[in-house]
């Protein structure tokens, strides 16, 4: 049996990923904040829902990078 | 009462004091800070305390004395009631420690007995309060008054001729969830009061066991109108109290309607009433009770331009409601654009759904009390320190008129405006 390995390129490109959801999180954050016209102190207290916002985010990129790559695969396959 | 009582009483009063802020209990429980400072240590001289009769041992009687017993300045020594069990159980509940009357008169011809707790059928009310004030008694009566307006007026009357205590039962004005709910309308957090709704629905017959035929309107006195009036007397003037105080007015004018719908059974009292109050400001009392559906339960909303309130579930509901977080905010609104029906065509309006707002608590504790026990607490004090309330008594008697009003304004069939004549100050 073949072992699994993620390597650490894999990793920080995992965490990157990661790292851009929660930017995109937080600026939607300070986005609706100016929008909305709420207030500042909303960035620390509703930061649950911005982590939550952002795993959410990440896995959507998780699902677009999966059927990105499946594409290429089948382009690959074809030639 | 042992120390472990007392303790806990005292805790109680504490914690009372604690939750409804320094404000409220200077203003509206002025007894308490005396109450809570209580050395549980200290024995009270027999000097101290004050002595008390029960009349009326049925339901209420006996929660009373339950109450009373946690009291340490309170001593019972007499109670009274003509009916065979309840003046057993009065006996039993008291040790038999106290002296047992059949007869009212004989428990008021004691010279030591300071006050008396009345807790009889309504039409007894009055004559007995009346007998007692004029023998020197400080009284608390249960509410309501008494079973016709004129008699609620002869109370009134003699209390303030005596110069003794008269206090009415309506626990709601002692319970700190109300108090501070009322601080909190003075302050004008609803804006002013457009409307009230009150409502009081239960699905039982409300009779009790009857051991033999020719007890029946001895013990099921509230179905009969002899003696009582029904939801009017014994449910609604609860209620009609609190959206006075609330108001901070008392209705001029009732029209209603009310019938035996469900329960066929021989009573003589309505087991359904609608009502509207009308207070000289314009606001409108709506009230309505029934026994034969408790979906709804009770409540007393309070009404005005800034918010409402339901004062049985102890909440608050703002108008405008503080805005959810921007982020939220955002993604409702992605939400409802991505999955919300899309109109074609149609009515071009927006239906008034209620508002999802889950309001704020009145109080953050529940206190476990509906103000019985403070309500009490207070008696004791106001006769230990001879304080009489005015307010007091206006408030309770006019809560009483206004039952009273309603009910003759569902017999009648027509509006009933209070008669100049039972007007106090």
């Amino acid at each position: 049996m073949k072992d699994t390995i993620i390597t650490a390129k894999q990793k920080k490109r995992e965490l990157i990923f990661l790292l851009i959801s929660f930017v995109i999180a937080f600026a939607l954050n300070v986005y609706s904040i100016i929008y909305y016209n709420s207030q500042w102190k909303e960035l620390i207290t509703t930061l649950h829902i911005t982590i939550l916002f952002s795993i959410i985010i990440y896995f959507l990129l998780v699902i677009i990078r999966l059927i990105i790559r499946g594409i290429a695969y089948l382009f690959k396959k074809i030639r | 009462m042992n120390k472990s009582e007392q303790q806990s009483r005292r805790e109680f009063i504490r914690n009372v004091s604690l939750v409804t802020g320094t404000s409220v209990v200077a203003s509206s429980l002025p007894w308490m800070n005396a109450l809570a400072n209580e050395n549980p240590d200290q024995t009270l001289s027999p000097s101290d305390k004050i002595r008390l009769g029960i009349i009326g041992f049925g339901s209420r009687g006996n929660l009373l004395l339950l109450h009373m017993k946690n009291i340490p300045s309170i001593e019972i020594v007499a109670v009274c009631d003509n009916y065979p069990p309840h003046f057993d159980r009065a006996k039993e509940m008291t040790n038999n420690k106290t002296k047992a009357f059949v007869d009212y008169r004989k428990l008021l011809e004691i010279k030591d007995i300071d006050a008396v707790v009345i807790a009889t059928p309504l039409n007894e009310h009055a004559h007995i309060t009346i007998n007692a004030l004029q023998a020197g008694k400080h009284v608390f009566c249960e509410k309501s008054m008494a079973r016709i307006p004129e008699d609620c007026l002869a109370m009134v009357n003699t209390h303030r001729e005596t110069g003794k205590i008269l206090q009415i039962g309506h626990q709601r004005m002692f319970n700190p969830k109300y108090i501070k709910a009322m601080e909190f309308i003075r302050a004008g957090q609803l804006g002013n009061i457009t409307q009230m709704r009150a409502f009081w629905h239960r699905n039982n017959d409300w009779r009790r066991p009857v051991p033999s035929p020719e007890l029946e309107k001895k013990i099921n006195w509230r179905l009969y109108k002899e003696f009582s009036c029904g939801l009017m007397t014994e449910l609604a003037s609860h209620q009609i109290q609190v959206a006075n105080w609330a108001l901070g007015e008392f209705p001029d004018k009732v029209m209603g309607a009310g019938s035996i719908n469900y329960w066929k059974d021989g009573r003589e009292v309505h087991d359904n009433v609608n009502l509207v109050y009308t207070y000289p400001c314009g606001t409108q009392l709506i009230y309505d009770s029934c026994t034969s559906n408790k979906h709804y339960g009770l409540e007393e909303q309070i009404m005005g331009p800034k918010g409402t309130m339901e004062l049985e579930a102890g909440k608050m509901f703002s108008e405008t409601p503080p805005p959810a977080p921007g982020i939220l905010h955002l993604l409702n609104n992605i939400e409802q654009k991505v999955f919300d029906t899309i109109p074609l065509g149609g009515a071009s309006w927006v239906p008034d759904s209620p508002s999802k707002n889950k309001g704020e608590y009145i109080l953050n504790e529940d206190l476990e009390d509906d103000g019985t026990q403070l309500e009490m607490e207070a008696f004791a004090y106001s006769v230990k320190n001879n304080e009489i309330d005015p307010e007091h008594i206006r408030q309770t008697y006019y809560a009483s008129i206004a039952a009273l009003l309603g009910f003759m304004a569902i017999e009648e069939e027509k509006v009933i405006t209070v008669p100049e004549e039972l007007k106090i100050v």
